[in-house]
Formats: structure tokens, sequence, C-alpha cells
């Protein structure tokens, strides 16, 4: 239980850095809505650490997020290479191999946060942590 | 877990394997500039190899083949001879729900400086983009203009009196809303040159009646004056229009005096194989481009033994 536990809050972090990084490149280009909403999101993560019920809330938004995302990516990619090709070559790029190895393991991070045993697993695994420190 | 970790490690180094610099060793262009500027079409559509390789370019738009034209163009421009400048960027989409899909732009500019003869920060702007469409050999679109600000700098580069610097810029992923130059227009401004104007180029090769007409859109009254003054001594029709839909528009809106220069765009004299894979170099009229690139010439020369900010 404790591996499983490690591990789901290691694909979080990786889930939640990712777009934190993602935001501070976007913010040195001039443009701040990737960055307002990663640091949105690990603000709620924060803020709400010590109630259970709401942080599992949290964690189920945040894997459907990232299901959503990767299927929207999946989508795009999926037109562009067996439907009508895009006219944007930089989305033909962001969206080829790299771009689809990238959103199917977003997608598989986003399943693994969703499913309910491994939330509540990890959420008691936290709370007996935190008790007894 | 062990699995699981090294399963996430793999897909993370298979994302972020490297790619190589590619580079043109050997490349001698015909001391005739017409001749030369059919090599530079030929090598940029993919008609020729790229010198000392094997390799055509099927088009410039996906990184790899936009590398090897850049690789290509550096080789152009030691020719001259000058020393090209690279400038690689990253740009914000248009729409900011884009960004939190996909990635920035990522792109790079190529740019020169001929050098005024007598020391000024006075500096005037001719660029063209070098990318194109997907799966397009884009001879006129636009390896033309390319072939066309080579034929100047040659001439620039031979005159022994030059009052202001020349820069000479090969625009990158124009055909994506005009980012390279947006981006080259940012990087200007961080740089010490007076920019007088900017003439920006795009399909140089398409002239079906002979009659050597070409389009200037949107000129300022200076730069229209300079261009209608050197159309009417080589009996050139000349037209003006109101197109704003490539490079001289980042320059316009960053507040730079510009004009673009096309073929019969709006006049219907234009190339019919834009963006497809028709546009191949026995497409490209080379008379019309040899006209064109005498009087863009002309118009350079004038500028630069009386600039414009002079005349303001």
């Amino acid at each position: 239980m404790k591996n499983k536990s490690v591990f789901y809050f290691l694909i979080l972090t990786i889930s939640v850095f990712a777009f934190v990084v993602k935001g501070l490149v976007y913010a040195s280009l001039g443009s701040f809505i990737p960055l307002i909403l990663a640091t949105g999101v690990f603000a709620l993560f924060v803020i709400f650490r010590t109630k259970p019920k709401v942080l599992s809330r949290i964690l189920f938004w945040w894997a459907i997020g990232m299901i959503l995302w990767s299927l929207i990516r999946f989508l795009i990619g999926g037109i562009n290479n067996f439907v009508k090709p895009l006219t944007e070559n930089h989305l033909h790029e962001q969206l080829g191999i790299q771009g689809t190895i990238i959103s199917l393991l977003f997608f598989v991070i986003g399943i693994l946060l969703l499913r309910k045993k491994n939330r509540w697993h990890a959420l008691s695994f936290y709370y007996e942590k935190l008790q007894s420190s | 877990m062990k699995m699981h970790v090294l399963l996430f490690l793999s897909i993370f180094v298979i994302s972020c394997t490297p790619t190589t610099i590619p580079r043109v060793l050997d490349n001698r262009l015909p001391q005739s500039i017409s001749v030369a500027q059919k090599q530079i079409v030929a090598v940029l559509s993919g008609h020729q190899n790229i010198p000392s390789t094997t390799l055509q370019l099927a088009a410039r738009a996906t990184i790899e083949e936009r590398a090897w034209s850049r690789a290509y163009l550096e080789s152009v421009l030691h020719q001259i001879p000058l020393t090209p400048i690279s400038q690689s960027y990253r740009y914000r989409n248009s729409n900011p729900l884009v960004d939190l899909l996909v990635g920035p732009y990522k792109g790079t500019n190529l740019y020169v400086v001929l050098p005024a003869t007598k020391p000024t920060k006075d500096c005037i702007v001719l660029g063209a983009h070098y990318d194109t469409a997907r799966n397009c050999p884009g001879a006129n679109d636009n390896a033309s203009a390319i072939a066309l600000l080579y034929g100047v700098a040659q001439k620039l580069n031979s005159l022994q009196q030059r009052s202001t610097n020349v820069m000479f810029v090969f625009f990158d992923q124009e055909e994506e809303e005009l980012i390279g130059s947006k981006a080259f227009v940012n990087c200007l401004k961080e740089q010490h040159y007076n920019i007088i104007a900017a003439h920006t180029f795009d399909q140089i090769g398409w002239d079906s009646d002979n009659d050597k007409a070409f389009e200037i859109e949107l000129p300022s009254p200076s730069l229209k004056k300079q261009y209608v003054s050197v159309a009417a001594t080589h009996r050139v029709p000349i037209t003006i229009t109101r197109v704003n839909s490539t490079d001289h528009h980042s320059f316009r809106e960053a507040g730079y005096e510009a004009v673009g220069i096309t073929e019969g765009y709006v006049q219907g004299d234009t190339s019919p194989y834009k963006d497809t894979e028709k546009d191949i170099f026995e497409t490209v009229n080379f008379d019309y481009l040899t006209t064109l690139t005498q009087l863009v010439y002309d118009v350079i020369k004038n500028q630069i033994q009386t600039p414009l900010s002079h005349e303001k």
C-alpha cells in the first residue's frame, strides 16, 4: 500500500508540475492563462490538504481534466493524420509521434489518478502520515 | 512500482530525443547572379540536391526541412560573403486556449547585415520567408523571393558607397500566422539600429503575360513614391494594393515604415499553384525574377543614397 501511495503522489506531482512548467514557459512569452490555471490547481491542493473529501473531489476533477486534455489532443492528432491534414504545421509537429506519446502518458496518469481505489488508498496513507507526525 | 517508474522514464527519454544540426559544407554558386538565382530556386524547391548531400527538399515545412533550408541559406550568404546570424525564438499561440493544449511555436530566422561604408545606425530591412506549406516545394512561394534577395545583396555588396546598413532577413513560419516576422520585429526592437523602412517580398516568380507587372502592398507615401518612380524608369506596370496578409504586416504593426512586394496577386497574374505540390521549379519565370531584382536593387540603391529618414 505504501508503494502504491508513493507512486500515486509521484504521478500527481508530475502532472501538476508539468503544467506549472508549461505555465512558466508561456508566461515568459506573454501568455498567462496556463500559469494561472496550473498555479490555481496547485493552490487548491495546498489549501484543502487537510480536508479529505474536498481533496478527493479536486483529485477527481484534475484527473478528468488530464483525460480530457489527452483526448482532445488525440482527436486533433487523429483528424490531422487520418481524416484531413491540418494546414498548421506547428500543430502537426506537436501532435506527431512525440506528442502522441505525451498524450498517452497523461491519459494513463489521468486514469490512474481517477481510480477511486487508488485515490482512497493514497489519501488514507497521506492522512495516517499526517496524524502520526 | 519499479516497472512503472521505468516505463515513465523510458517514455520521457524517447520524448526528448536530440536532433542533429545539418551543415552544407561545399556550396559554390555561379558568378552570374541570374544563374546563381536559378540554382538557389532549384535547391530550395527540391529540383536539385542540396550541395554536398544526396538530399532533396520536398518542402520547407517540417523542423528537419527548415533546418536543412537554413543550412543551405547560410552557405549561400557565405558566398556573398556575409556572416549569417540565427535568431531562434519561441512564440505563443494566437489563442490562449491553444496554449493549454500544445507548446509554443519554435522557429529560427536567419539574417545578415550588409554594413554601410561609414558608421551609421540607419538600416533598411529586406525580408522574405523561407518556409512553405506542408508538402509544397515552394519554388514561387517563396524561393523566388529568396533568390531575389540574394541578387540584390550581391549587387549592393559591390557598391563602393553605402550610406545605410542593409539587413537581409529570411523569416521562418510565415505560413503560420507570420510568426517568424513577428518574432523578428521583437528582436529588432532590442537592437541598436534605426530602422528606416522594411521591404518584404513574397512570390516573385509568376508573370504569365510577360508584362513584368508587379504589386506593392500598403506602401507608406515615401516608399510608394520610390517604387512608382523606379518602375516608371524601367517601364514596368505597378499596382498599389491593400493586401495585408504577409510579413510586412508585422513591421507596420510595430510602427515601422513597410511595404510588401509581389507578383500580380490582386490583378490575377499570380501562380495558381500556391501552397500545392505543383509549385515547382519549372513554373518560375526567371526573366521576371531578373527584372524585379534589378528594379528592387535600383529602389534600394536610391534609398541608401538618399535615406527616407532624411526626407521626412
